[in-house]
């Protein structure tokens, strides 16, 4: 599938060390882009700083060097709409029902546009629910559709569906695959496992094992 | 028992309910705004030694020991028995806002941010709600001590409610009727603090409690 050449996303030079001082270096000279309405995975073992990554990405941590660019513009540790980020843990917010959860991500409240994200992660029916009344795959699939009704340029998913079992985890990838058909949504898939990105990514930015992280290679991922 | 017909028991219990609801009220809206507003403060204004102590040491004096100053400066009535309870409502009450809002976890506070949600706005829709599971555990505790406040402050300046009554029997030595009145107050108590948490349970549903 065709993939636009325009750069939406880029870390450049980012490298980050926890602690000011004597703090160890997690990641060490990241760069890549990510092209309109591409889906690029993430992949490196635990604990090699893929989430830290993730938080980079979205403006919620600083990096100790470098630059995040969102369509060119500098968004290093600005949060903003262009990059929504759906984190390994639980996000939601628990006092918000499914469809009013939608209706606050959604920069105008619009009913009609909550209902179709709804359908699309297939949790209709559920609108009335609290996030504690669903299981934990329809706290994710609510999860990604708060992140679509971000809209934004591009959208991180940290190990969205890990924790979930082998057949829930695989269904809700091939779902994810659909949505992305439907809404080109530009993605950054973040997994420890490169299986997870079977005709789903474009790219893998494969992450080395850490002391600092660098990147090992990035690999073009047969034609969807 | 002929001093104690049922009338002014009932008028008796009446008139501390509605002291001690009128105060807690008042805590309950002082104390949450506060608290919401003092978690606001940038980090380096919250970690001050100065500050902190300002804020934590008034909480120490108990509501009793405000007893003289609040009747030098509200007189004997309704007023002061408001202040009483609402010293006593209050610190438990601003303190759980404060505790609650700032232990809001950082992935909710991420996802506001990346909403790109500010200001006021944040801490009404974001901070409040994440934070009102420990803002009824302090009103729950604010209640109690709010009760306990108008029993005190009646039973030393009273002119009604059921402080002033055990004091009265007291005087009168009638053990009984002072017996009644502080299984009152142990009842009333229990129903107040039942009270909350009704409204716990219709206000955030999505909070799981077993009580
Ligand atoms: N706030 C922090 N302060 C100090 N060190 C941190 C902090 N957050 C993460 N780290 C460290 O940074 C490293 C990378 O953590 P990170 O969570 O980014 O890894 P990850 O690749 O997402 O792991 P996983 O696959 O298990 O989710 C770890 O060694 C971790 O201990
Ligand atoms: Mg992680």
């Amino acid at each position: 599938m065709a993939v636009s050449r325009l750069t939406v996303f880029e870390f450049r030079k980012v490298s980050h060390t926890f602690g000011e001082n004597a703090g160890a270096l997690v990641l060490e000279d990241i760069s890549f882009e990510i092209r309109e309405g591409e889906c690029v995975g993430l992949t490196g073992p635990s604990g090699c700083g893929k989430s830290t990554l993730a938080q980079i990405g979205a403006g919620f941590v600083t990096p100790s060097r470098g630059e995040v660019l969102v369509d060119g513009r500098n968004l290093t540790s600005t949060p903003s709409r262009a990059v929504a980020l759906i984190h390994q843990e639980l996000d939601l917010f628990p006092w918000l029902k499914v469809e009013k959860q939608i209706l606050f991500a959604l920069q105008k409240a619009d009913t009609s546009r909550a209902k179709e994200l709804i359908s699309l992660v297939k949790l209709s029916g559920f609108e009335k629910y609290y996030p504690n009344q669903l299981s934990g795959g329809m706290k994710k699939r609510l999860a990604l559709a708060r992140g679509l009704a971000i809209n934004p340029k591009l959208l991180i998913l940290d190990e969205s569906f890990s924790s979930l079992d082998s057949n829930l985890k695989y269904d809700l990838y091939r779902d994810l695959r659909l949505i992305w058909e439907k809404t080109k949504t530009t993605i950054l898939l973040i997994t420890h496992d490169s299986k997870d990105l079977q005709s789903l990514a474009h790219r893998e930015v494969k992450l080395s094992a850490g002391k600092p992280t660098r990147i090992v290679e990035i690999v073009e991922m047969p034609a969807l | 028992m002929e001093y104690y017909d049922l009338t002014t028991v009932a008028l008796n219990c009446l008139y501390s309910i509605e002291r001690v609801l009128v105060g807690v009220l008042m805590a309950t809206v002082f104390g949450i705004s506060i608290g919401l507003l003092r978690s606001m403060l940038p980090r380096k204004v919250k970690g001050n030694k100065l500050i902190k102590l300002l804020f934590e040491a008034p909480k120490f004096p108990p509501p009793i020991a405000w007893i003289p100053f609040v009747i030098l400066f509200f007189g004997i009535g309704e007023i002061s028995a408001y202040v009483i309870v609402f010293i006593g409502a209050f610190s438990p009450i601003f303190t759980s806002t404060y505790e609650g809002a700032e232990s809001v976890p950082m992935v909710i506070r991420n996802i506001a941010r990346g909403m790109e949600i500010k200001g006021l706005r944040y801490l009404w829709k974001i901070i409040f709600p994440a934070a009102l599971p420990q803002i009824f555990t302090g009103i729950r505790v604010g209640v109690g001590m709010g009760w306990m406040s108008v029993i005190a402050a009646e039973m030393i300046s009273g002119q009604s409610g059921l402080g002033y009554s055990i004091q009265i029997n007291r005087l009168n030595m009638q053990y009984d009727l002072m017996t009644v009145d502080i299984v009152l107050i142990g009842l009333i108590g229990f129903l107040l603090f039942e009270t909350i948490v009704f409204l716990q349970k219709k206000i955030i549903p999505w909070h799981e409690v077993t009580m």
